[in-house]
């Protein structure tokens, strides 16, 4: 053999063999128990395959039908399922259904790793295709489609938490929301074959007692309730949520409520529904005390509002102790600086206040809220450091209230909790099934028990009215909203007599029809007889709306314009003025203190604000010492 | 499936009326011109003017004068022969292994939930099927005569007296056949995998009405309810209702005066329905004939008639006679429309329409009688041969084919939608008579008979390719017909213009200007930018022309016919059949030409 | 297109159609050319032979030399770049002209996947024979060729020599007038060789015309009638074997039992006729010597250079 050859091959076999060394241990797989757990490590490859679950074991089922198509796509499998994705979208634009099922079972197929594909094909199964077919019938054979693509790609993934928490939603959103849920949720219930089959291919059983309505078969809201607890308890094992925390966690007690109200939507008021609703209270409460990490970067559980508060409460005491002269000199100068006019509209009760006084006011709060760093600067020299040091921690304590409360609002947390607390209470039970009866009275002629009925029923919600307000703001104030209606024609009167139990409530609904679905309204509501024991909210809200309207806005078609209220919660614990009504009044939160300017900082669209402040019984907001 | 316009035609209306002929012919004395020129340009360079004109007619002669009847079909069978053992012993059956381990695991792909199981199965068999054939032809005869060439075999051929077009032909039926009974035994296979894959059964689960109606099992994801009635003798008999596209027999059987039921395989899935087609036209809110809207779907396949207004559809049949309908007591009708909604409306009951059977001189026409629109299913509706209606404004009883269907043999039938508000959507295969069944088998049978024709062009390009090219630059070359074959329409959209965005070149420039496809080309150069259009033109029509050559493949696919359980008609398969010979005359004499004037021994 | 540029060829008819002249080449000449139709190389320049009916002709040629091309030439596998080949009066690229010759080529390309039987069957229906003819005459040579105990075996299990056989049997499947061999005892050891060539002559005896190359040049000295010897795809002898080997100034004496003594004598004896000592040795195969003669150098030989 020529001997340049031999020297170039026996350079070949001694780079290969150089090269495979670290190959060698790179690629050194990891020895693991037999209980799965890792022995040794491994090489740096099979180390990180572990970390990410890339392992086929790892990641879910190991399917010979994928792995085969992958194989026979040569690696190209990318390519593959780029090509079929195409085809899925032509023959879904074309409307050949079959073959986009087919087609997305093939793609899954090739990479069934690739959550996204599961989650979007599914949705796209369940929502658009079965929104093309007129039959509600076939409509839910391809919501069940989507359930049923979703269900195979959680065999495959075994460790996602979206498999499931997207079923939780199938199960619940899709069949108890659409247009068609009374169909959709009935032919649900009855579809032993599908909660079979489910059982079957993925070991959930939809027909444990925690799955089943009051008729003793599986309800679409707590079926979807057990996919969510399924996943619950992923993240227990070490899966990642799919969401947020908060998101995540928000699904299960929810849908909890949905079918309590689906239930008494569906005529099923008494017992049952106030179990269902105690659950869900349960779960809500549950819910809030779930450690919750903000995307701000602190920690905060929804429930710790009030201790919140009483800590920044206890902070700003004593930090206004400490300051002492600083403080009472700075706003001093600044209250100097102030007209006299200012200074008059200021002085004023906010109630007794008209709308110019109100503005002046307003601006005086703003002008007196004081920085703490600034009162801290304005110490003397040997107290400054500590100043800052306290100014530092009351800025944190507020700024913890105020990511409470954002978080708390998004969910309207405080709402649901009234709302799961008052559906349980006698008077929301009478309520509801007197009024329910009345109106089966009124159907079948029999007018004057129908009558005495709603006499019942006005009474019973009048009260729980007065206990929850929330109660006003829901579905179910609209029911009331129709029966009353029914009530008046029954009474072929123009007018409801004056001494009509629900005419504050009539009144409210009618001023604040627009902002029902307000998350700061609903916060307010909700949270009202919490706040305030001894105030009655329809009492402060119309007294307050009343007057706002008469004087600001005499045409009615601007009235209903606040779209966020607030509690400055800093000051709980006092009594509340009534909110303002008008927009400009309203036009900024009212800060008592410098505190709330964070507060205000919250109130994302602030020309639009509602505010409740807290000042002591009506007085002129006014800081402390 | 969507049946195309041009798949209705008879078979004399396509080759006539529709100048399928005309077209073939074009191509033939077009493909002819080319090639004397080309041969004529080449020869010339090679041996002068004069020389090689002498040399190119000399072929001509040869083929005719010779060749043509020196060909012997004992040479022809020799040479076929051997093809097909070559085949055999380059281990084609592989194929068949793999199409029975494809079958096999099949189950693992399908989804037995579907709500047309058979059109699922048959699908996959025959697409599978029609890869696997079409590789098989694609390798057989693009590497055989190379391979030849290659091991010098070819000189102890061509030192017998075997004629060039001996060759072609040997080794294109050779091929041919090795194709034929491999598809022959996956069409056996694939008929017994259609016909047991859908086959079910069901036991029967509850009973009601002391046994006059039920409910069956829950089997391959779905269940039944069935009614039984005594028929005039006394004997019980029933049906299911439909679901997923099929019904079971019930059958009654009295053991000790108890009634036993047993449940039949499933009917209806495998069809092969006979429609007879019609003209559709719509009306639009004036009753004006032209209407039909696009309710917004980009598919613009269905047009849509509003319910509650003048907008109708109307389609007008040929040649109704009594005799093609069963002896005509009842006049069969299937409809599948769409139904779109512009608001939900009533949840439960589906949108509802009528149709109306009208004579087209107008005078005469039936009561309207109501349905409720099924959705991407077929509906079958009956009409008896006698029902209300009136004439001249007269109600009257009218017989379909006495009163409603005209002199000349048409009939109208008329569709509205009833709901206002709400929309129905329509092409014209939507809605047709149903002239009978074929059998599924025979149908099947067409359906195979469509994927051996494209085996048949395959092998046909492949050897003529392989005459003048090396096996794999021959692959290369027959692929390439094959994708333009099948995606031939977008070539042609490209090359009509059809797809925005102008030729070749213009895209070529558009690309790095990145000028959207739908903007006016502006360089800023009158000039210029007429010469590069001018260049595409040139560049698109030479395109078209050549794609008018190549077969369209996907045109032969006629596996949807039998997958949606349409009969195929006779005169598809006719039309198909023409072109296979067509292409395979035309592949033959080109292969011929390069065979005969290619030095066969050249190193 | 490549094609005879002989114009007028196919019209007139071949010369000496009547004569006994079976293969006829006229300047014929091969250029090969790459694709892009540039000259590479002049395979075989204007070559003019004749060949009898009944003779036995050798071309001979080391490799190279254009003796393939000239046989593929003659067969109308190539086509000419000068001149033409006829054979019986057939212009070579007429396929009909294929039913009275039988090709042997160079190395037996058969279907290896075939055996015996049905390789000759094969062979025999490209010939368009019914089918008892085919039989009969398969029997008769395979018989023929010595292969009765493999006739059912494949090609590919065949060792060299039995190819060489069965490709021989397939050469006479059509009992041709002309018989052309490549290469004939390539691979067969010295019986089959031996064989090989008593089957020729026998053919040849028969009537048979054959047209053989080979560089074998004992097989050609053996059997050949008439040679041609190429090189450099030109002609450089033609002529009878004996009349090209018989060098006319050199006397051969063939005695056995001398002494060397006696050696000397002769040798002294011829020195003093005026004779000149070429050699006093055991003799040479001078088929080589010629042949080896003609190639090593381009020095004209001594020797006739025309058919006589």
């Amino acid at each position: 053999m020529n001997i340049v050859v031999l020297r170039r091959r026996l350079f070949y076999i001694c780079a290969m063999v150089v090269l495979l060394v670290p190959l060698y241990f790179l690629g050194s797989p990891s020895v693991r128990n037999k209980d799965g757990s890792v022995n040794q490590p491994g090489g740096t490859l099979a180390q990180i395959r572990t970390a990410y679950d890339l392992g086929q074991g790892d990641l879910g089922e190991i399917d010979p039908a994928s792995e085969s198509m992958r194989l026979a796509t040569l690696g190209l499998r990318g390519v593959a399922a780029t090509i079929l994705w195409q085809k899925a979208e032509y023959y879904k634009k074309e409307q050949f259904w079959d073959r986009l099922s087919a087609t997305l079972n093939q793609i899954a197929v090739l990479q069934p790793h690739f959550v996204e594909v599961w989650e979007f094909q599914s949705h796209n199964l369940s929502y658009n295709v079965s929104a093309e077919f007129d039959d509600y019938r076939q409509r839910y054979q391809w919501v069940k489609r989507g359930i049923d693509y979703l269900i195979k790609g959680s065999k495959y993934n075994k460790h996602r938490t979206e498999m499931p928490f997207e079923l939780g939603h199938f199960f619940g959103s899709k069949m108890g929301v659409a247009d068609e849920k009374k169909q959709f949720r009935a032919l649900y219930r009855d579809d032993e074959n599908f909660h079979k089959e489910v059982q079957e291919k993925t070991s959930m059983d939809l027909r444990q007692p925690d799955g089943l309505g009051p008729d003793r078969k599986p309800d679409n809201w707590l079926s979807g309730r057990l996919w969510y607890l399924k996943a619950y308890d992923m993240v227990d094992a070490g899966s990642a949520p799919a969401k947020s925390a908060m998101m995540f966690y928000l699904k299960g007690p929810q849908w909890l409520m949905k079918y309590a109200e689906a239930m008494q939507t569906e005529g099923t008021l008494d017992e049952p529904a106030r179990y269902a609703w105690r659950t869900a209270g349960r779960d809500w409460q549950k819910f809030g005390e779930r450690q919750i990490v903000t995307t701000f970067g602190d920690t905060i559980y929804l429930t710790e509002l009030s201790r919140a508060q009483a800590e920044y409460a206890k902070i700003k005491e004593e930090f206004e102790a400490f300051c002492g002269d600083a403080f009472t000199k700075l706003r001093d100068q600044r209250i100097a600086q102030l007209s006299a006019e200012e200074l008059a509209a200021w002085g004023k009760p906010e109630i007794e206040r008209n709308i110019a006084e109100m503005i002046m006011g307003e601006k005086v709060d703003s002008y007196l809220a004081i920085d703490p760093k600034d009162i801290a600067k304005a110490t003397p020299e040997d107290k400054r450091v500590d100043a800052l040091q306290i100014a530092k921690r009351l800025e944190t304590a507020q700024s913890k209230i105020s990511h409470i409360e954002i978080y708390r609002n998004q969910i309207n947390y405080a709402y649901w909790e009234a709302r799961c607390e008052a559906e349980q209470i006698d008077e929301a039970i009478l309520a509801r099934t007197s009024m329910y009866e009345a109106n089966q009275l009124l159907d079948k002629g029999e007018l004057d028990a129908a009558l005495q009925k709603y006499e019942v029923a006005w009474k019973a919600w009048s009260d729980l009215f007065n206990k929850f307000p929330a109660m006003m703001i829901d579905d179910s104030a609209d029911d009331v909203l129709a029966s009353v209606d029914r009530y008046r024609r029954l009474l072929d009167q123009p007018d409801l007599p004056p001494d009509f139990g629900l005419s504050g409530f009539l009144k409210f609904r009618e001023i604040y029809e627009g902002e029902l679905a307000d998350p700061a309204l609903m916060n307010v509501i909700g949270s009202w007889p919490k706040v305030f024991p001894d105030r009655n909210f329809l009492t402060e809200m119309l007294r307050k709306s009343g007057e706002g309207l008469e004087e600001m806005q005499p045409s009615e078609a601007s009235i209903p314009s606040a779209s966020s209220i607030e509690v400055s919660a800093p000051e709980g614990g006092k009594a509340p003025t009534p909110p303002a009504k008008d927009s400009s009044a309203a036009a900024s939160a009212d800060p008592p203190s410098a505190s709330d300017a964070t507060a205000a900082e919250t109130n994302l669209e602030p020309n639009r604000s509602l505010a409740i402040e807290t000042p002591a019984d009506g007085a002129p907001p006014s800081p402390k010492k | 499936m969507r049946i195309e316009p041009d798949q209705m035609w008879g078979y004399f209306e396509w080759l006539i009326f529709k100048l399928g002929l005309v077209q073939g012919v074009l191509v033939a004395v077009a493909l002819a011109l080319l090639g004397f020129v080309v041969c004529y340009l080449v020869s010339m360079a090679r041996y002068g003017p004069s020389e090689g004109f002498y040399n190119v007619t000399r072929v001509i002669y040869e083929l005719i004068a010779r060749d043509l009847p020196g060909t012997s079909w004992r040479r022809i069978y020799a040479l076929g022969r051997l093809a097909f053992q070559e085949a055999i012993r380059r281990r084609v059956l592989v194929v068949m292994a793999v199409f029975i381990v494809g079958i096999l695991f099949a189950g693992w792909f399908l989804d037995p939930s579907s709500d047309n199981v058979a059109r699922l199965y048959i699908s996959f068999v025959m697409t599978g099927t029609s890869y696997l054939v079409l590789l098989l032809g694609l390798f057989l005869s693009c590497f055989s005569l190379p391979n030849d060439v290659k091991s010098k075999t070819i000189q102890t051929i061509t030192t017998k007296p075997v004629r060039s077009t001996e060759i072609v032909l040997g080794r294109i039926l050779g091929f041919s056949a090795v194709g034929t009974v491999l598809l022959a035994g996956m069409g056996l296979l694939s008929y017994q995998f259609v016909t047991r894959g859908i086959r079910h059964q069901h036991e029967v689960k509850d009973l009601a009405d002391d046994g006059l109606s039920g409910s069956t099992t829950y089997d391959s994801k779905h269940q039944h309810t069935f009614e039984v009635l005594q028929d005039a003798n006394g004997n019980w008999v029933g049906t299911t209702d439909e679901q997923k596209g099929h019904r079971h027999e019930v059958l009654v059987t009295e053991v000790d005066g108890k009634k036993v039921f047993t449940l039949g395989e499933p009917e209806g899935l495998l069809s092969a329905r006979i429609p007879v087609f019609g003209k559709l036209q719509m009306t639009d809110r004036a009753g004006n004939l032209g209407g039909g809207l696009n309710v917004g779907y980009e598919s613009e396949y269905q047009k849509y008639i509003e319910g509650n207004s003048l907008m109708s559809a109307i389609w007008t049949f040929d040649d109704i006679r009594p005799s093609r309908f069963n002896g005509g007591d009842q006049l069969p009708l299937e409809l599948s429309l769409k139904a779109f909604r512009t608001f939900k409306g009533d949840i439960v009951t589906g949108v509802q329409g009528e149709i109306i059977l009208k004579n087209p001189n107008g005078r005469v026409e039936s009561e309207r009688r109501g349905f409720v629109v099924k959705e991407f299913a077929v509906d079958h509706i009956e009409i008896p041969r006698k029902l209300s209606g009136s004439r001249d404004g007269q109600p009257t009883e009218v017989d379909i084919f006495d009163d409603l269907v005209s002199e000349d043999g048409q009939i109208q039938i008329v569709i509205r939608c009833k709901d206002a508000g709400q929309y129905f959507g329509m092409a014209q295969p939507d809605v047709y008579l149903r002239a009978g069944d074929s059998t599924f088998g025979w149908n099947m049978f067409k359906g195979f008979l469509g994927i051996w024709m494209q085996m048949i062009l395959i092998i046909c390009l492949g050897v003529m390719f392989s005459t003048f090219l090396s096996g794999p630059v021959a692959m290369v070359a027959t692929m390439t017909c094959l994708l333009l074959g099948f995606f031939g329409n977008l070539a042609l959209d490209v090359a009509t213009g059809d797809n925005p965005g102008g030729g070749p070149i213009e895209s070529l420039i558009r690309m790095p200007l990145q000028t959207g496809a739908m903007v006016e080309l502006d360089l800023g150069n009158k000039p210029l930018e007429s010469v590069i259009k001018g260049i595409d033109q040139g560049i698109m029509y030479t395109l078209v022309s050549v794609f008018q050559a190549i077969p369209r493949f996907g045109q032969f696919n006629t596996a949807d016919f039998v997958a949606s359980g349409f009969n195929i008609s006779g005169s598809l398969v006719a039309r198909h059949l023409t072109m296979t010979i067509a292409y395979f005359v035309l592949a033959s004499l080109i292969s011929y030409f390069f065979l005969k004037t290619r030095e066969l021994a050249a190193a | 297109m490549s094609a005879s540029p002989v114009a007028e060829a196919a019209q007139s008819a071949s010369p000496d159609t009547a004569s006994d002249i079976v293969i006829e080449t006229r300047n014929l000449g091969k250029i090969y050319r790459d694709f892009w139709g540039r000259k590479k190389v002049a395979a075989l320049k204007s070559l003019d032979i004749e060949v009898k009916k009944g003779e036995i002709f050798g071309l001979l040629g080391p490799n190279g030399s254009g003796k393939s091309t000239t046989i593929k030439l003659i067969q109308g596998l190539l086509f000419p770049t000068s001149g033409r080949a006829f054979v019986f009066g057939k212009d070579a690229r007429d396929v009909t002209k294929n039913e009275r010759i039988g090709y042997l080529p160079e190395e037996s390309y058969l279907y290896k996947f075939l055996n015996a039987e049905e390789t000759l069957d094969f062979y025999g229906r490209l010939f368009d024979m019914p089918s008892e003819v085919r039989r009969e005459r398969s029997d008769q040579l395979i018989k023929m060729v010595g292969l009765t105990h493999a006739r059912r075996r494949q090609l590919k299990e065949y060792s060299k020599g039995m190819t060489r056989r069965i490709g021989l049997a397939q050469a006479l499947i059509n009992e041709p007038d002309l018989l052309i061999l490549d290469e004939p005892t390539t691979g067969m050891d010295p019986i089959g060789s031996r064989e090989m060539k008593d089957l020729i002559v026998r053919l040849r005896d028969e009537g048979k015309t054959i047209l053989m190359c080979s560089h074998q040049l004992a097989d050609v000295q053996d059997v050949c009638d008439r040679v041609a010897i190429l090189h450099q795809g030109e002609l450089r002898e033609l002529g009878r074997v004996d009349s090209l080997l018989k060098v006319r100034d050199v006397t051969e004496v063939h005695a056995k039992g001398l002494s060397d003594a006696t050696k000397q004598k002769i040798a002294d004896l011829i020195r003093a006729e005026g004779g000149e000592v070429v050699s006093l040795d055991n003799p040479t195969t001078t088929m080589e010597e010629l042949f080896l003669d003609i190639v090593q150098d381009d020095r004209p030989g001594q020797r006739p250079t025309s058919n006589s």
